[in-house]
């Protein structure tokens, strides 16, 4: 009786723990960086998938001391992956190129709509709401952080990113 | 003839018409007051412009005349965007799909492509029936439609390059992320700048329908 109630309790505290790591988002080997909410809206339908670009976003908070440098993210269903920052610019959105991205120490960046953001494109498969992506995220302290982004239709996103 | 000579039946019909004349008004809105809308409000409100482009299947789109007296959503965006405007797009669409059939009738949303080069018809009309079959494409020369976006306010449309030249033709577009909405009077009454919630233009959209020219 006491062996079964014990495997209960054990097994209970293994979900927690697997339910809490799961909440906590993609963690770096030494834990200094969380990938959380990642999520991509599903791109749009068209022929050729090849010709579509796509967004993902994610918050990335960095709990150690230092600041880390976000410098590449990769995916495998891309040929391509860049990070874009955009910035207002007399009225107009501006999409720059962004090589490396800072995420100071004790702190978050986040790539949201209309802000920085993770493109892809010249995708090699289609891609729609439900799937997941692998997403790399390579730090220059904290090293490749895998996560798995969810994949949703455009106008699901308000809700996939609401705190 | 006998019954009309009759005073009573004569003050009772001007009565009548007279009360159905009061009704008209009161069903168009009054004006809109500051902070009635989500998005910034032009005051004094702006004519709707004249122009003609190209429609997705190839034929002259006189956008005064094709709009006239309908609650128009206008956007300038490009098909290679990857969140602005497709999230501009998707997000009216998921309102619009929940109006009547009167309020869908009485409304227009037509994007105009900032990108003329890779924007062709088709891929236009095929990425725009992904949010809705009813949203309408134009396109055109560049110059015309930076000229376009500036007589309205906003900043012409850019091409900016991108770090990954993988393929020919991989750029991106600096353009205008607002949407400027012309209320059925024909004018051009509010910007909604990028961020606009689909709640926001639920509770919008409505009241955008009911400001009307006073007959």
């Amino acid at each position: 009786m006491r062996n079964a109630v014990g495997r209960v309790i054990g097994a209970a505290c293994c979900v927690t723990l697997i339910t809490s790591c799961t909440r906590e988002g993609a963690r770096s080997e030494d834990g200094t960086i969380v990938i959380t909410r990642v999520v991509a809206p599903a791109p749009v339908r068209l022929n050729d998938p090849s010709l579509i670009t796509m967004a993902v976003y994610a918050t990335i908070a960095n709990r150690g001391d230092a600041v880390d440098t976000l410098v590449a993210v990769s995916v495998p269903h891309a040929r391509a992956s860049m990070h874009h920052t955009v910035g207002p610019s007399d009225g107009a959105k501006v999409m720059m190129p962004a090589s490396m991205l800072l995420v100071p120490a004790k702190s978050f960046v986040r790539f949201a709509p209309g802000g920085s953001h993770v493109m892809l494109d010249e995708l090699t498969r289609r891609i729609a709401p439900g799937d997941t992506l692998n997403v790399t995220f390579s730090f220059r302290r904290a090293g490749k952080v895998q996560a798995t982004a969810r994949v949703v239709a455009y106008e699901d996103i308000e809700k996939a990113l609401a705190p | 003839m006998q019954l009309i000579r009759n005073p009573v039946f004569a003050l009772a019909l001007a009565a009548l018409l007279l009360a159905a004349c009061d009704a008209k008004e009161r069903d168009a809105a009054p004006p809109p007051a500051d902070g009635m809308f989500s998005g910034p409000t032009l005051s004094p409100p702006r004519a709707k412009p004249e122009f003609t482009l190209t429609s997705t299947s190839g034929t002259p789109f006189q956008f005064r005349k094709e709009t006239d007296g309908k609650l128009t959503l206008l956007f300038f965006g490009y098909t290679h965007c990857p969140d602005v405007c497709p999230l501009h797009m998707a997000n009216i669409a998921a309102v619009y799909k929940k109006l009547s059939y009167e309020q869908q009738q009485a409304m227009r949303v037509v994007f105009v492509t900032t990108d003329p080069d890779r924007d062709t018809p088709q891929r236009l009309r095929t990425w725009l029936d992904n949010f809705h079959p009813a949203f309408v494409g134009l396109a055109g020369p560049v110059d015309l439609v930076n000229s376009l976006q500036q007589s309205m306010g906003m900043p012409p449309a850019a091409r900016e390059a991108t770090p990954t030249d993988t393929t020919a033709g991989s750029y991106g577009v600096a353009h205008g992320a607002a949407v400027l909405a012309f209320t059925p009077d024909d004018s051009l009454r509010v910007l909604y700048p990028f961020g606009i919630r689909q709640q926001d233009w639920a509770k919008d959209i409505p009241l955008l329908l009911k400001v009307k020219a006073r007959s």
